[in-house]
This record gives C-alpha cells, structure tokens and sequence, in this order.
C-alpha cells in the first residue's frame, strides 16, 4: 500500500462543522454568525463552541459589534487558518490519490 | 481516517465552498430605487414633451438633476446599509462592478450626449433598454437567478420595440416598462433576499 500519514491530518478542522465553517470561510472575504449557522446548519450554540475552537487556534478571527442596538459576529479566516485550510484539503487530495493508485494496483496483480 | 470518506469530505467542501462563494444579492431595492426614479423622470419628461404638465427644456434637465441627485442619495444611504449585509463575497463584489459598469455609459450617453446634442431624447429609453438588459443578464447569472438573467431577453426585445416608437409616446412606454419590469422584478428580488435572512 502506498504511504499515507494520518498524523499529518489537522485535528482542530477535521470534524464536519468545523470543516464546513472554515470552507464557508475561505471562500468568502467575512461572514456574519446567522450567514455561517444558515450554510452550515447549525444550533447558535454549537456554532459558538465550534468557532471558539477555531479562534483558539488562531485559524479565524471574530469581531462582534451592535448594529442598530443589536449585537452581531462577524466572522474572518486569518492567514495561518487559510494556510492550515489548504493543507488539510491538499492532503484529503493526496489521500484519495493513495486511494486510486492502491486500486490500480491491486486491479494489476488480479 | 477511510479514503471514501476523504473523497465525500472533499466534495463537501467543494459543494460548501461554491454555495458560499456565489450567495449573492441581486440588489432588489436597487432596482426599486432607480427604477421608481427614472420611471418617474420618463413619466414627467413625457408629460411635459406632450403639453400636459407646463415647462420647457430647461424644465426637463432640472427635473433629471433632481431625479439623480435623489437616485444617488438613496445609493449611498443603501450602500452604507450594505456594509452591514451578513456575508462579503466575491459574487456581491461583482453584481455591484455590473451595474457601476452600466450606469456609468448612461450617464456617459444620456448627459453628455444630450448636452452636445449628438443623441436624439427619443434614442434614450433604447439604449437605456439595452444597457438594461445586459445589467440584468450579468446579475442573473452571477446571482444564478434563471428568471432574472431571462427578464433581460424581454429588456432586449423591449429594447427593438422602443426604436419603432414615434414621438414623446416613447418616454410614456419606456417609463411603464420600468414599473413593470424593473420595480416589479426588484420588489419580488428583494422578498426573496428578505425570506433568505439577508
């Protein structure tokens, strides 16, 4: 079988909202709270747990202000989460392309 | 960590990334705005051409300075709004770049044109028709808004069918296809940017 490093999988992004809240991210320039919980359907408290982990990685940044009297999250990816974003989808890329020369290969010794 | 599950986790992302990258506003109160302006100037430029309201040429360009100052008020009062707008993305950057890149002809063909008399006032709601319908086809699109990108085939057609019209009737019929075809259209697009929480 070809290599694969598992370690090498960043931990703070591979769950599934977290993941869905920096690919939200990395492809827009800011997102405000109810905007995130709509695309990635989540509960405002699960969001908040979520995006707290991912601000104490350093991956994004929030500013939270009153707008007409009522608070609002605005939500930004900083450089080290977009880097860290990358990586991670570049090595899910490497993994699946592991994946397809296994395949070929054992389709060649059959 | 499963290879399958890495390619489903990569379509994910993918899927997530195209959704959020092309939420887009089509901008409905835009088109409410300017098309309640400019309907109302056509209206007024075809009551005065035809005698029914008094004044004069002077009279005309007072009432489109009024108009656009107006226009541009209610612009930036709803850009300043638009900061606040609950995501920024590239898709909203360039429905704004369309409609800068069609008023700015407008204003070119319409003030310009008219001061040094090389565009008939007539020839007005045509190219205005035109130009229109491209805005529209771009916002479409960007928007992935079926509808709206086909509204602009009937701003085209609109478009021919203002040419063969003859006298003041033009600025009357041009100022009903803007109630009809731009207010009507940016009420319904801002009711779907309201249902939408945006």
């Amino acid at each position: 079988m070809a290599e694969f490093d598992h370690t090498l999988i960043d931990d703070v992004i591979h769950s599934r909202l977290r993941l869905a809240i920096m690919a939200v991210l990395a492809s827009v320039d800011r997102a405000e709270f109810s905007f995130l919980r709509r695309q990635v359907n989540a509960t405002d408290g699960n969001l908040g747990a979520h995006l707290r982990k991912l601000e104490e990685a350093g991956y994004i940044r929030t500013e939270k202000q009153f707008v007409d009297r009522k608070p609002r999250t605005d939500c930004y990816l900083t450089d080290v989460g977009r880097s860290a974003f990358r990586s991670y989808v570049e090595r899910l890329g490497s993994l699946v392309q592991v994946a397809k020369v296994d395949s070929a290969n054992e389709k060649k010794h059959e | 960590m499963e290879e399958s599950k890495a390619a489903e986790d990569l379509a994910f992302i993918r899927k997530i990334m195209d959704e959020s990258s092309s939420f887009a506003e089509a901008g409905g109160d835009q088109f409410v705005v300017w098309g309640a302006i400019t309907g109302l100037g056509m209206l007024g430029t075809w009551a005065i051409a035809s005698r029914y309201l008094p004044g004069n040429g002077t009279t005309i360009w007072t009432l489109w300075f009024a108009a656009l100052a107006a226009g541009f008020l209610l612009s930036y009062w709803r850009s300043r709004q638009q900061q606040r707008r609950p995501v920024s993305n590239s898709a909203n950057r360039q429905i704004g770049a369309v409609w800068f890149a069609v008023g700015m002809p407008m204003l070119l063909l319409f003030f310009v044109g008219q001061s040094y008399e090389l565009l008939r006032p007539q020839a007005i709601p045509a190219t205005a028709a035109a130009l229109l319908g491209t805005g529209i086809y771009l916002t479409g699109t960007l928007a992935r808004i079926n509808w709206l990108r086909n509204l602009a085939f009937v701003w085209w057609l609109a478009s021919i069918a203002l040419m063969l019209v003859h006298g003041a009737t033009v600025f009357l019929v041009y100022a009903l296809l803007l109630f009809a075809l731009y207010v009507l259209p940016g009420i319904k697009l801002s009711q779907m940017a309201r249902r939408a929480g945006v």
